[in-house]
């Protein structure tokens, strides 16, 4: 009785399911599979792709790509952390003191990204360029000469940098990190907040007992929505990096379309996605939010 | 029989904005206050100087073909906008396909949305996986195998497919966005709704979506973002066709036109002033409706102590 | 599933014997007919399609015996890269004249930005047999000619071209990437040299040597286009480029490797490079001809010079992609603008090198019939009508077999970092 009771009173999701999840099934999984089926395969373009099981393109492809692969983690790592430290405080004052303007603020935030993308990064060159004001400025400022050291500049410039390509991905990446945290701190009630500073709180202890954990779903949703496309992201390091910069989508890109080597191209893509998944499942069970994924 | 101590006179008090938190009066705590204010106008800045930088430069007179280097003031390029040849058809197109692609996978990913956080059916983690999986996967794997089923179908590339694509991708992140705004939710309005003899559908209307609404456009907008913006996919999937971001990509090579920065600004102007005049109505409404309630307010009160 | 259609060894044979075909190609082509089964081919067996890699068009028999039906289409695609015909009053007047003449409306895409790119776009639907939407397509000779290899390409129709045959630059007939003259029509060519600030160089650079110097560290670029670099490289090392082989181009990448590691070389550029040698963050750069001849009013300090071991010549062709639906109309604008006035009027505009005779005669005195001011800066300017002294220092990358191309792809992708 209460397998079929369950079943009945989950039915109604079903159809609520069907059109979404049949449009992804057609246009995701069926193609995602098609390249699994590639991933294994050896061959190139002119004698065709014979199916052989090797699975050498995964490990080849690990072996010789682990400078890339290492370095997409640690750009889109420290991206992801920068855009953190700075959306974090902005939804916060927009969800908090925006009051009437909230919507407007929002709006403020995300209409520079209805701009393209590729414009935004191409205005970073100019602002970012060798003879600009900001290179110029943090040069003066021997900002730069510390840079150097560390190993995110060289030459003293700026362009052609890991900086450059970790600021790139930072801004571009940003209202992915901005508004689900918005959305999640926005629903907080404040009253909450209230009581908490009637019971003599102060605002830094609410902050951390009340607003913060209340708003962990965003922080996740957030992070990871900023993390994933970042960590494959490939234009950013194409436009303000140089060769040290490449990262993995770079590598990726580079042997669809140049190489035209698919089963290598595809088994990288996987195993960039299959990195991403145990990611996200290690970062969910830390987070203690597997339910609210 | 309402009397004034179940119907305190301050309920005809306007509603108090109960999220402004009041500034304290202590000088430290004062500081400690706007320091939150000067990070996010900083954080504004940050957004919003590229944008600076494509409108100033949109103003531009270059000699040659790129836009660079600051030349000199000239509206020129404001006074055509779509001079280039090719770039309104690409910008035409690019807004058809945001707009309908937003419309679709907002519906579809908030429906899906509903599913998963109302209810425990079979097959839930299986659908959690995958509306995770496309926002695991790089854009180049997701264009190049899309493209590979269109082949295979022999589906002639084109609007149709961009759209498909786009639709695709958006879902997940429609999905994401809705249900972190309703992980708390409470059932319990629907449930009350329903004891006073709503059906499904009007509950649904009346109390549900308005709850969620917040979380929908929000994802509607990403969504439109997104879409609007897309490359990767959209380039192995347009065939001829050609989207706003494809036609920059080829002439940033040889050359950004001005034109391209004056629609950039455009489309930036005309996002912000859609959400000023959205703002002023609201603003009318919320008056409206502060002046009617307590109008009725005032009326059952006469009424009743009449 | 429907059957496989396979080369019949009938169309085999008579390659072989018409010499088309080495005897390579013949294994392949009968090998690939029985075994091994392409991507697009598996999913495609479903719907129907080619097994194999190259296509089984027999493209030697076709040679003086094809026919398109002589209609003029209403509309037509053409793709090309962009900026590269004339603008004026935002239209194009040479396809304007030519849409005029022939009652059609060409429908002109410049979705071009990288051959690789827009290989990748359509490879699998060439591969499949299927229309790619357009009717003629620009791209340079190295891909054209790999295109050629694929069978992607559909023969020209030599009696509709009577301007071409007659206007075609000598030099351009019987290349390696097209022997028979088959498949392809120049549209333009351009020289890869250096481009260089001599405000920040502070001198005049004449090798490629330059480019090494450590006072520009940091502030040289080379090319994303691999057969650009090495071949300027290799010049550079005494080696030949059109008959080079793996291991010269492992010397060519040991030396540009040197320069990589030691961060004298800022970053490879494709177009790109422009934005940053017109705005001072690069001092020089390998550039390609007609880039510098459009960014002098951007930055009057900006120079070209083709280096003293040489340079690298390279054609961007127009072709008919395989099962294109309008090929008449693509035939009917290769003639129109082959003749000398047409070409003139793109070449005013564009800056690239004319591979139409008598061009350059157009431009000194113009044509009022089209339009035309006469603008004999143009006709003089070396970059465009370049002098027997330079085409003589002008090299053309060899032709490479797909093993060699992936060899010498790796070697490269190693320089960029996206081995």
């Amino acid at each position: 009785m209460g397998r079929v009771t369950r079943l009945f009173r989950a039915a109604p999701a079903y159809p609520l399911l069907l059109p979404g999840m049949l449009w992804l099934a057609v246009f995701f999984v069926v193609p995602m599979y098609y390249l699994l089926d590639m991933s294994t395969r050896t061959g190139n373009l002119i004698d065709g792709f014979a199916q052989t099981y090797s699975f050498s393109n995964y490990t080849d492809a690990i072996t010789q790509n682990q400078a890339q692969l290492v370095r997409s983690l640690v750009y889109a790592g420290s991206a992801t952390l920068l855009a953190f430290l700075i959306a974090y405080p902005l939804a916060y004052a927009i969800a908090f003191r925006g009051g009437r303007y909230k919507n407007f603020l929002l709006v403020l935030v995300i209409a520079p990204f209805f701009t393209n993308y590729l414009i935004r990064t191409l205005a970073w060159e100019t602002i970012l360029a060798d003879h600009g004001i900001v290179t110029h400025t943090l040069k003066t400022l021997h900002v730069l000469s510390v840079t150097d050291a560390l190993g995110l500049t060289s030459g003293e410039r700026l362009l052609a940098t890991p900086l450059a390509v970790i600021a790139g991905i930072t801004y571009n990446y940003l209202p992915f990190m901005t508004l689900p945290l918005y959305v999640s701190l926005e629903k907080i009630d404040k009253r909450l907040l209230e009581a908490a500073l009637d019971l003599y709180a102060n605002r830094i202890k609410a902050f951390f007992r009340i607003t913060m954990p209340l708003s962990l779903p965003g922080i996740f949703a957030g992070t990871l929505l900023t993390f994933i496309p970042a960590i494959g992201d490939y234009i950013n390091a194409y436009l303000l990096g140089s060769t040290q910069t490449t990262m993995i989508g770079n590598v990726i890109q580079s042997k669809f379309l140049t190489f035209n080597d698919y089963p290598s191209a595809a088994a990288l893509s996987f195993t960039l996605m299959a990195g991403i998944l145990v990611a996200i499942i290690v970062y969910a069970r830390l987070l203690g939010t597997e339910e609210l994924a | 029989m309402t009397t004034e101590a179940e119907f305190p006179a301050a309920a005809l008090e306007p509603v108090t904005d109960t999220t402004t938190v009041r500034p304290p009066s202590r000088f430290w705590a004062k500081v400690r206050y706007h320091v939150l204010t000067v990070y996010a106008a900083l954080a504004f800045l940050y957004l919003l100087i590229p944008i600076a930088v494509v409108i100033v430069f949109s103003f531009n007179d270059p000699p040659g073909r790129f836009n660079f280097t600051w030349h000199k003031f000239s509206t020129a390029a404001w006074q055509h906008p779509f001079a280039t040849p090719g770039i309104q058809d690409a910008v035409v197109l690019s807004i058809k396909i945001a707009l309908l692609s937003t419309l679709i996978s907002t519906v579809l990913g908030t429906l899906i949305a509903l599913a998963l956080t109302r209810y425990r059916f079979w097959g839930r983690s299986l659908t959690n996986f995958v509306i995770f999986l496309p926002m695991a996967t790089p854009e180049i794997v997701m264009g190049s195998s899309l493209l590979t089923l269109f082949i295979t179908l022999s589906f002639s590339r084109g609007f149709t497919t961009i759209l498909i694509a786009h639709v695709m991708f958006n879902i997940s992140y429609v999905v994401v966005t809705v249900k972190a705004r309703m992980a708390g939710f409470d059932r319990k309005l629907e449930e009350a709704a329903m004891d006073l003899y709503a059906n499904a559908f009007t509950t649904f209307r009346k109390i549900t979506l308005p709850l969620i609404m917040p979380g929908v456009m929000a994802a509607a907008l990403l969504a439109f973002a997104l879409s609007i913006d897309d490359f990767v996919i959209t380039q192995f999937n347009a065939g001829p066709d050609i989207t706003f971001p494809l036609f920059i990509y080829g002439a940033a090579r040889t050359g950004v036109p001005v034109q391209v920065n004056v629609i950039g600004s455009m489309i930036f102007l005309s996002a912000v002033l859609l959400m000023v005049i959205n703002l002023i109505v609201q603003n009318r409404r919320s008056k409206r409706d502060a002046i009617a309630s307590r109008g009725a307010v005032r009326a059952a009160q006469v009424a009743e102590a009449a | 599933m429907s059957s496989d259609s396979q080369p019949s060894s009938f169309d085999l044979n008579a390659q072989l014997a018409r010499g088309a075909l080495t005897r390579r190609d013949f294994l392949r082509r009968a090998g690939a007919a029985g075994g091994t089964l392409s991507a697009a081919s598996l999913l495609a067996a479903c719907g129907g399609g080619s097994v194999g890699g190259a296509s089984t068009h027999n493209p030697a028999s076709a040679v003086g015996k094809v026919s398109y039906p002589h209609t003029v289409a209403s509309s037509w695609n053409w793709s090309n890269w962009t900026l590269y015909i004339d603008v004026k009053n935002h239209r194009h007047p040479s396809i304007d004249l030519f849409d005029k003449k022939y009652n059609t409306n060409t429908h002109y895409i410049e979705d071009i930005n990288d051959n690789e790119e827009f290989f990748g776009k359509f490879q699998a639907t060439l591969q499949a047999g299927q229309d790619i939407g357009r009717d003629l397509v620009t791209l340079t000779d190295w891909m054209a000619g790999k295109w050629v290899q694929l069978g992607y390409v559909d023969p020209l129709e030599w009696d509709l071209l009577p301007n071409v045959k007659q206007n075609l630059l000598p030099s351009y007939h019987g290349r390696s990437i097209d022997p028979n003259d088959e498949y392809l029509v120049p549209w333009q060519s351009g020289l890869t040299g250096i481009g260089y600030n001599s405000e920040l160089t502070g001198r005049d650079l004449t090798t490629v040597s330059d480019l090494w110097d450590p006072k520009f560290k940091g502030k040289v670029s080379l090319l994303t286009e691999m057969r650009d670099t090495f071949g300027l490289v290799m010049l550079n090392l005494g080696i030949d480029p059109s008959n080079c082989t793996v291991a010269d181009a492992q010397k060519a990448h040991d030396e540009i490797k040197k320069y990589v590691d030691n961060n004298q070389i800022r970053a490879f550029y494709g177009n790109d490079y422009s934005n940053h040698l017109a705005n001072g963050d690069l001092a020089a750069a390998m550039v390609w001809s007609g880039d510098m001849v459009q960014l002098l009013p951007d930055n009057p300090h900006l120079k070209f010079v083709v280096p003293k071991e040489g340079c690298m010549l390279w054609t961007d062709n127009m072709m008919i992609p395989k099962h294109a639906s309008n090929p008449y109309n693509a035939h009917l604008w290769m003639n129109f603008y082959y003749q000398p006035n047409i070409a003139a009027m793109v070449e005013d505009w564009v800056n690239y090198i004319c591979p139409v005779a008598g061009a350059a005669d157009v431009l000194k005195s113009g044509d009022p019939s089209v339009g035309l001011p006469a603008d004999p800066g143009v006709a003089k300017n070396p970059l465009i009508f370049p002098p027997k002294a330079t085409l003589d220092k002008a090299h053309v990358f060899k032709s490479l077999s797909p093993d060699e191309e992936t060899k010498f792809n790796q070697l490269f992708a190693d320089l960029t970092g996206t081995a």
